[in-house]
């Protein structure tokens, strides 16, 4: 049950798309976030669309894995697209059936944003599709270091990250352990209503705190007797450099950004 | 007489308890250690192992007597990270000491601390993997490997940062037989090759036999220090604190209540079946 649970949803590869450099890819993202939200014209939607499709061929990311990546956020997408129909009160009156208006930018507003959230979620699956947790938190921690000057704990939100990556599968592997144990002792967790389930979770979650806190304890002494103190002084193994398919990608965003300025 | 890595001088230590007295856990402990030896660290569960382990790094700090790793003292916080780069502290559930998401960042996390730059850390963790014979499994996820594995990928991350002393803290306790055969053979051959010094704490008596040494412990104190041989010799007075034997020796005492006497205290099932063949 908790077996299909996974951190992220990596696919390994080599394409060039896995090899931009993480940092690269991150801004590349943020840049592609803020010109679908940017942008009124729908053919640049088309635009975009195309671009994400693109990486995602050239990344062999499988049409069907990236069209699943909206599955959780339709709620939210048929849900704004329905509000904006009903809502907007400008343009012209097209439909009106008993209380229900519908006008021509109801029309325009609710689609514009459907696309927007669409393209959205297109876009930050193809970083997470193409780019391994550690190189994010990576990428994040190099990228976010120049604001530690403000005090900002860059290199901490890293390592937070780091580790509860590296012991979600284990503390499902011993929630998993533990359901089975209770189960064999005749704990019962899939019937009732949602109140039975929840208080039939109480069991299992008081053992999993525990030994998380006592899990806690134990990598702190094993990080420091590794001599970690902090992110002053640190050094990384891996090196990152930048090279022609961070150049290449960048090219093609240029392109981007000049059909951003040129057509609004 | 070899050259003192490691000394521990009169040192107790205690836990400070909100509403009871004090657990003192560990009282005058004194004992020093030889570079290139290995020495097994024996006790029932409470005799103030664990603590030990952690006075021998400076994780904690003695309250009374000092602690000396290669002449530096662990009270000095300036030499604080010096100490544990030379002391490395290896623990028992490798579930809990491994830190990143991938093996070879994760041999890497130590060197990285110690601030050592990229193109070495490339060559020291290749080469600590290449030790516990792990380099196939550099690129893995550590929560798919197996228990022996773990513990093997958590040596690596202490060897990588190039220690003189290895402490290991029942660091086989949860391993099946085979991953407890995996990693002591791993760590006897790196104190063989690398004139590395062990300390290795243990609840199986078939290992602290293959020691060059044998000191046990029962309530925070040291009851006896000496060979293998000379240790498990004493078979009564360890069942009094509540500890074992080896297996070999079990046998050789089995034999001499049926009317069998060896000529030694045979220490692993080598020494036992040569005392035998040695019997007309
Ligand atoms: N964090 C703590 N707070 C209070 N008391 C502690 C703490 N850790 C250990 N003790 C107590 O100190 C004593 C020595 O414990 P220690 O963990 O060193 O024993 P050990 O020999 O390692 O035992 P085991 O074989 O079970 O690992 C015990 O009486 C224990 O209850
Ligand atoms: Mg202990």
């Amino acid at each position: 049950m908790l077996n299909d649970i996974t951190v992220g949803q990596y696919l390994p590869g080599k394409s060039a798309v896995h090899r931009i450099d993480p940092r690269v890819k991150i801004l590349l993202v943020v840049f592609y976030i803020v010109a679908i939200f940017v942008t009124d014209v729908f053919w640049m939607y088309g635009v975009f669309a195309a671009y994400v499709l693109g990486a995602a061929l050239i990344a062999k990311v499988p049409l069907r894995v990236l069209l699943r990546s909206i599955k959780p956020l339709l709620f939210i997408v048929v849900f704004t697209f329905i509000m904006n129909l009903l809502l907007v009160r400008e343009g012209e009156l097209l439909l009106q059936v008993w209380k229900i208006r519908i006008y021509s930018d109801g029309i325009i507003y609710a689609v514009r944003l459907a696309l927007r959230l669409i393209l959205l979620v297109f876009g930050t699956s193809m970083l997470t599709l193409t780019t391994s947790p550690l190189s994010l938190t990576d990428a994040l921690e190099r990228l976010l270091k120049p604001l530690s000057i403000i005090r900002f704990p860059a290199h901490e939100l890293a390592m937070m990250m780091t580790i509860a990556l590296r012991f979600i599968p284990t503390l499902l592997e011993e929630a998993d352990k533990i359901m089975k144990a209770q189960k064999a002792r005749g704990a019962d967790f899939e019937t009732g209503n949602i109140f039975q389930k929840a208080k039939a979770l109480v069991p299992l979650l008081v053992p999993l705190f525990v030994n998380a806190f006592r899990r806690a304890d134990e990598l702190a002494m094993a990080m420091e007797s590794r001599c970690y103190h902090g992110g002053k002084g640190r050094t990384r193994m891996r090196i990152l450099t930048l090279s022609w398919v961070d150049a290449a990608a960048v090219a093609v965003n240029l392109g981007l950004l000049a059909l951003l300025i040129i057509f609004g | 007489m070899a050259e003192i890595v490691l000394s521990v001088e009169d040192v107790s230590y205690s836990y400070a308890s909100m509403d009871e007295e004090d657990v003192k856990a560990l009282k005058n402990v004194s004992f020093d250690v030889e570079r290139g030896s290995f020495v097994a660290i024996i006790g029932h569960n409470g005799s103030g192992k664990s603590t030990l382990a952690k006075l021998l790094n400076g994780l904690f700090l003695p309250k009374e007597g000092r602690v000396l790793v290669l002449g530096m003292d662990t009270q000095d916080e300036d030499l604080t990270w010096q100490i544990r780069q030379n002391a490395g502290l290896v623990f028992q559930n490798p579930d809990n000491q491994l830190v990143t998401t991938i093996v070879e960042e994760d041999v890497a996390f130590g060197l990285e601390n110690l601030g050592i730059l990229p193109a070495d850390i490339r060559v020291r963790v290749d080469e600590a993997l290449e030790a516990v014979g792990m380099e196939a499994f550099a690129m893995a996820a550590p929560h798919m490997l197996s228990g022996g594995q773990k513990q093997r990928i958590a040596i690596a991350g202490i060897l990588a940062m190039q220690p003189q002393i290895l402490i290991f803290d029942e660091s086989t306790a949860m391993l099946d037989p085979m991953g407890r055969r995996e990693v002591l053979s791993a760590v006897r051959k790196l104190q063989q090759t690398k004139d590395l010094t062990v300390l290795w704490i243990t609840h199986f008596m078939d290992e602290a036999a293959q020691a060059d040494r044998v000191i046990v412990m029962d309530g925070g104190r040291i009851v006896m220090d000496d060979t293998p041989q000379q240790i498990f010799r004493r078979a009564d007075e360890l069942e009094q604190i509540a500890l074992d034997v080896p297996m070999s020796v079990k046998i050789a005492r089995e034999m001499q209540k049926n009317g069998v006497e060896l000529d030694c205290v045979p220490i692993g099932m080598q020494a036992l079946a040569e005392a035998v063949c040695r019997l007309k």
